[in-house]
């Protein structure tokens, strides 16, 4: 029993060391960036001298190659510059990472991050406000104008008068659906709530030889449901608020709706499949929602089956989320390492390389003169499947961005799967969900 | 004891079902390498691909350099469970045959730290070495891992089982401690230090956060961040995944076939008598 009650000690000992060493470290890293900013202040811009840059990603695959490209043309092109891109392998592994260099004053020249993510950095003082570089004499060229930058990616990286990163790989939802399917039933591609139901129900049926399920929603749906509020007419989030405004009668029937396709089996989730592209190529599923990053997925392994993108079809609004990362600027680097990360940023998303970037990965061009150029505007007559998204700019909207946005998410999300995969009520589902986001939110005030 | 042919059948029986469910990963890991993108996830699972896509193989390994990757992978591996070996032997035996002061208590302390989750350690780990400058350097990948709290618990309970009248008569004849570990303890615990071993070189081989978090060049990395290239926003390129898969997977197996005989004994001596 002494024994017992001495490791048991030991045990709240040693609990209380690990809680305490990490208290610490918290401490220690909010100093060093204020720290860093003075050393930042202090040092001498040599734009003659050769710099290397840190640029951590995740891209991976077909989008890591253009990256590589991209950063070699650029050095053929500046010199002094080196661009070191470090592959920090997915979203969740690159946040991982990004926070834990923060803490270790090791933090890249610049990263891929989401506007969720900038607004914790923010909140530390680890990334640079860009608004004294884009307005310096180093700025955007004229005819590559700041502005040209589409509105709803320039919102996404300005806090207050803040610019915190500027646009890189976005992307938005469109609906991607089987062309076969539809013409040989006489339908063509819905564009509201209403021909969506329908045109599901028609489809879900036997199709050659095959048990066709007219919709689907891809396991992520939490992270997009906000569209669905949106295009019911109703709010999501009062960004100045931070209040909760989706318990409304529109919320309610977007839900309501949702839920009635998956129970009467016009519908399904993407499920053991992961995503829905796997199912959509295989015929399994005449169209879905999905994110236009994943067109040059869904092109890999359609074969020969004719499909396409329309616009997301709408309620009593069009809605359609814009999302994907940014490209942020972190405090712990020198005067020139900032500037020159500062020219690369802005290279990789002139009019000519966004445009390229595009068409390799089926991200979206981030300026409207690129959107609305020759280049690109003869590749999506080309490529029909690319033309939904760059139709769907003027209902772009972006995600929210508080701090505990992110707690916010998960919380929707375990509660709206209790309607997906559980069976609970859209009303109770509602109601639930609400009150969980409300919490996750009012938490982290 | 003998046993009555039906249940020797039955025995057999349930192995031969334990080992297909055993195999079946593995063998539908090499059938997926060998699928074109549409067979991957098709339903009914399709067990032979229509052509065997041995291309796969090709194009998988020209996604990464894998080959600084096995390089890197193998060094790590053989550096840190030679570390690790070293230092449980050395501990194990300090904790089950020396009395000195405070023994118990800092094993408890140590047994302890085991309660504390990996991930919470991740970032002030991180710092640490960060604060070293050992990021992006071989000592990260191999020097934190050269101790293991629980292979030192696994070996120490086995050092424990063995009787101190041994210990006493090589005292009699003169031994110093090193040597009786070296030549007396060390033989009995074979079994047990080689399960550490493999252990330890599995969860070398495939251990993936670490890896990727005090790492930052290509140069560097090992084998599991390797496998990542082929996860995209999108989806994840099966095909491809598995056939990297299989290629990283081989020296394990290869390992296994090697030691199994010690694995087994390692494992089922816990219950042989002192």
């Amino acid at each position: 029993m002494k024994k017992f009650s001495l490791l048991v000690f030991l045990l709240m000992v040693s609990v209380l060391l690990v809680a305490c060493g990490d208290d610490k470290e918290e401490g220690n890293a909010s100093n060093a960036a204020s720290g860093d900013k003075k050393q930042t202040e202090t040092a001498k811009t040599e734009t003659t001298e050769p710099v290397e840059i840190e640029f951590w990603h995740a891209m991976n695959g077909d989008h890591e190659v253009w990256l590589e490209d991209a950063a070699a043309k650029f050095s053929e092109e500046n010199e002094n510059i080196t661009v070191k891109l470090v592959n920090q392998g997915s979203y969740g592994d690159l946040s991982q990472k990004l926070l834990a260099a923060a803490k270790a004053k090791t933090s890249p020249t610049i990263a891929q991050a989401y506007a969720e993510w900038m607004t914790e950095y923010n909140a530390n003082n680890l990334v640079v406000d860009l608004a004294p570089m884009i307005n310096g004499e180093n700025g955007f060229p004229a005819d590559a104008s700041y502005e040209d930058i589409s509105e709803v990616f320039r919102v996404d990286n300005t806090f207050g008068d803040k610019v915190l990163g500027l646009p890189f790989n976005k992307s938005t939802r469109v609906l991607f659906y089987n062309k076969d399917y539809f013409e040989a039933n006489g339908l063509t591609a819905p564009t509201t709530w209403d021909e969506l139901a329908a045109a599901a129900k028609t489809l879900t049926k036997e199709i050659d030889g095959k048990q066709v399920v007219g919709m689907g929603f891809e396991n992520g749906l939490a992270h997009e449901i906000s569209m669905w509020f949106e295009q019911a007419g109703g709010d999501f989030v009062d960004e100045k608020e931070g209040k909760v405004l989706f318990n409304t009668d529109a919320g309610l029937r977007a839900l309501t709706f949702i839920d009635t396709m998956l129970k009467d089996g016009s519908a399904r989730m993407a499920g053991e499949d992961g995503y829905l592209s796997g199912p959509f190529t295989r015929g399994d599923v005449a169209m879905y929602i999905g994110s236009s990053a994943g067109l040059a997925y869904v092109a890999k392994d359609a074969g020969n089956m004719n499909w396409s993108t329309a616009p997301l079809p709408k309620d009593v609004e069009a809605a359609a989320p814009f999302q994907g990362t940014n490209i942020t600027m972190f405090a712990n680097s020198t005067e020139a390492e900032q500037a020159a990360a500062f020219e690369f940023m802005k290279y990789l998303i002139t009019p000519e390389n966004t445009v390229d970037w595009a068409k390799a990965t089926g991200y979206l061009p981030v300026r409207e003169s690129a959107q609305q150029g020759q280049d690109w505007l003869s590749f999506i007559e080309e490529n029909e499947a690319y033309q939904a998204g760059n139709a769907q700019y003027a209902d772009g909207f972006i995600d929210v961005r508080l701090p505990g946005s992110y707690a916010m998410k998960n919380a929707i999300s375990v509660e709206l799967d209790k309607m997906l995969f559980e069976g609970a009520t859209p009303a109770e589902t509602l109601e639930a969900m609400s009150t969980k986001a409300q919490e996750a939110l009012d938490q982290a005030k | 004891m003998k046993t009555s042919p039906l249940s020797k059948t039955f025995i057999y029986g349930l192995l031969g079902i334990g080992s297909i469910l055993m195999l079946l990963p593995f063998v539908w890991m090499i059938s997926t390498s060998l699928k074109s993108g549409n067979e991957v996830m098709m339903m009914p699972p399709i067990w032979i691909p229509e052509t065997f896509r041995f291309d796969n193989y090709v194009e998988a390994f020209k996604k990464a350099p894998f080959a600084t990757y096995f390089l890197n992978s193998v060094i790590v591996m053989v550096l840190s469970t030679l570390g690790e070996v070293i230092t449980t032997i050395l501990a194990a035996y300090a904790f089950s045959k020396l009395n000195f002061w405070g023994k118990d208590v800092l094993f408890a302390l140590l047994v302890g730290t085991m309660m504390v989750p990996g991930e919470v350690l991740l970032v002030p780990n991180f710092v640490l070495l960060s604060n070293l400058g050992w990021i992006d350097r071989y000592e990260a990948l191999i020097i934190p891992w050269t101790a293991s709290i629980f292979s030192i618990f696994l070996l120490r309970q086995f050092f424990m089982k063995i009787p101190k009248e041994l210990n006493y008569a090589a005292r009699v004849d003169g031994c110093t401690n090193f040597r009786f570990l070296w030549s007396i303890m060390i033989p009995i615990a074979k079994p047990a230090i080689v399960t550490i071993i493999l252990l330890k070189a599995i969860g070398s081989w495939n251990a993936f956060l670490w890896p990727l978090i005090v790492t930052n060049s290509k140069e560097m990395r090992t084998l599991p961040v390797g496998l990542t290239s082929f996860s995209t926003e999108a989806g994840t390129v099966y095909e491809l995944l598995m056939a990297a898969s299989t290629m990283i997977i081989l020296p394990m197996i290869i390992l296994f076939i090697f030691l199994q005989k010690y694995i087994i004994k390692g494992i089922a001596g816990a219950g042989i008598k002192g």
